[in-house]
C-alpha cells in the first residue's frame, strides 16, 4: 500500500501538467459508458443477465466452439490469465458469447468452456436475441461456406475480448494476441479488492 | 533396369533413415518447433455424425537444402481431414480461409503460429489433451513424407 502510494507520488512529481502515463496497457475504451445489457442463455440452461455479474469483472469474448485456432487461443490465454491472478479472479467472470447458433448448443458450449476453465460460461440463445448483443457490442459476424474445405462453414468474426468493470461499465477492448501479462496487469487494476 | 533403379532409390531412403531424428526422415525439411492446441470432443449437432471437435496444429518447418520445396498437404489418423489453413487479421475481425500449398524457399523457415497459418484438424477422432501426441504426416512436393508425433499443450 505504502510502496503504491509511493509510486503514484512519483508519478505525480513526474508529470505535474497531468500527462501521467495512462494506466492501462490493452485497449482503453474512453469515456467508460454502460456496457450493452443482455440477457442469455447459458451452458448449464440458466438465463444470464449481464447485471447479474455487477460487482464482479466480466470478460466477454465472441466465438465459436468449431474454430480452432483464434477461439481456443483467446480462451487459453484468458485461463492462463486468471489462474496467474490467484484468489483475485473469484471475482472475474469469463463467457464465450457463440457467434454461431445454429452449430453451438448448450452441451457443445459447456464441453468446449469446460475444456478450459471450470469456471468459463458459454452463452448462447436464439438467433435474433444474439445478433442484437453482438450488434451492441459491435461484433462482426459472418458464416461463409468455403470451397475446397470440408468443414460446412466457417464463422469470420471480431476477435476483441470485451471487459466490464464491476460498476457495469464497458472499460477495455482487448485485441486478439495481446500478451497475458497485459491482460493480467489491467485486469489487477479494475479487479475489486 | 528400372527395378535396379528402384532398388537404389530405397538404399538411399535407408541411409537417411536415422532412428533417433524425432521428426521423420526428410533430410533437407527440418521440424523445429511442432504442438497442437489441446481439443475437447464435443456432442454432435446438425449434420455432424456423433461426437467430434476441431484441432490446430503448428510447425515451424526449414527448408535446409538447396532446392526449393512446397508443402502439399497433411494428415492424421487423430482427424477425418486435415487441411492447411490460414487466418487473417482484418482490424479486428479474425477471418480463417483453406490454403492449397505453402511454398518453402531454400533455406526459408515458415512458421506457423496461432492467429496465422496452422494446421487444421477438421472431424477429430478423440479429444487431444495436454500431454498427448498426436500423429501428423506431413507432404512435400519434392521431399520425402515426414512424420511427426506432436505434444499437445
Amino acid at each position: 500500500m505504502v510502496g503504491r502510494l509511493a509510486v503514484a507520488l512519483l508519478v505525480l512529481l513526474a508529470v505535474p501538467c497531468g500527462a501521467a502515463e495512462p494506466p492501462f496497457r490493452t485497449g482503453v475504451l474512453e469515456p467508460p459508458g454502460p456496457a450493452p445489457e443482455f440477457t442469455l442463455r447459458s451452458d448449464t440452461g440458466k438465463t444470464v443477465r449481464l447485471r447479474d455479474w455487477r460487482g464482479n469483472v466480466v470478460l466477454l469474448f465472441f466465438g465459436y466452439t468449431s474454430c480452432p485456432d483464434v477461439c481456443p487461443t483467446t480462451l487459453s490465454d484468458l485461463a492462463e490469465v486468471k489462474k496467474q491472478l490467484g484468489p483475485a479472479a473469484q471475482r472475474l467472470r469469463v463467457a464465450l458469447v457463440t457467434v454461431d447458433p445454429e452449430r453451438d448448443t448448450a452441451k457443445r458450449l459447456h464441453t468446449y468452456v469446460q475444456a478450459f476453465d471450470p469456471t468459463f460460461v458459454g452463452l448462447s440463445e436464439r438467433k435474433p436475441a444474439l445478433a442484437a448483443v453482438w450488434k451492441a457490442y459491435g461484433v462482426y459476424v459472418q458464416s461463409h461456406r468455403v470451397s475446397g474445405s470440408s468443414d460446412g462453414y466457417m464463422v469470420d468474426h471480431s476477435a476483441t475480448t470485451f471487459v466490464i468493470d464491476a460498476e457495469g461499465r464497458l472499460r477495455l477492448a482487448i485485441s486478439f494476441g495481446t500478451p497475458v501479462a497485459d491482460i493480467r496487469h489491467d485486469l489487477q487494476l479494475l479487479l475489486p479488492r | 533396369m528400372r527395378p535396379l533403379c528402384f532398388l537404389f532409390l530405397c538404399g538411399v531412403a535407408v541411409l537417411f533413415v536415422d532412428p533417433s531424428v524425432t521428426y521423420g526422415a526428410d533430410p533437407s525439411i527440418r521440424v523445429t518447433d511442432a504442438w497442437a492446441r489441446q481439443a475437447p470432443m464435443m456432442p454432435a449437432t446438425g449434420h455432424m455424425h456423433g461426437d467430434t471437435g476441431t484441432g490446430a496444429v503448428y510447425v515451424t518447418l526449414r527448408n535446409t537444402g538447396a532446392i526449393p520445396d512446397v508443402l502439399v498437404g497433411a494428415s492424421s489418423e487423430a482427424a477425418e481431414v486435415v487441411e492447411l489453413h490460414e487466418t487473417i487479421r482484418d482490424g479486428e475481425v479474425m477471418r480463417m480461409r483453406p490454403v492449397e500449398t505453402l511454398a518453402l524457399p531454400a533455406g526459408a523457415t515458415l512458421a506457423m503460429k496461432p492467429g496465422g497459418l496452422h494446421i487444421m484438424l477438421i472431424h477429430l477422432k478423440r479429444a487431444l489433451r495436454p500431454g498427448d501426441r498426436v500423429p501428423l504426416t506431413l507432404t512435400f512436393e519434392h521431399g520425402a513424407a515426414l512424420t511427426l508425433k506432436v505434444p499437445v499443450r
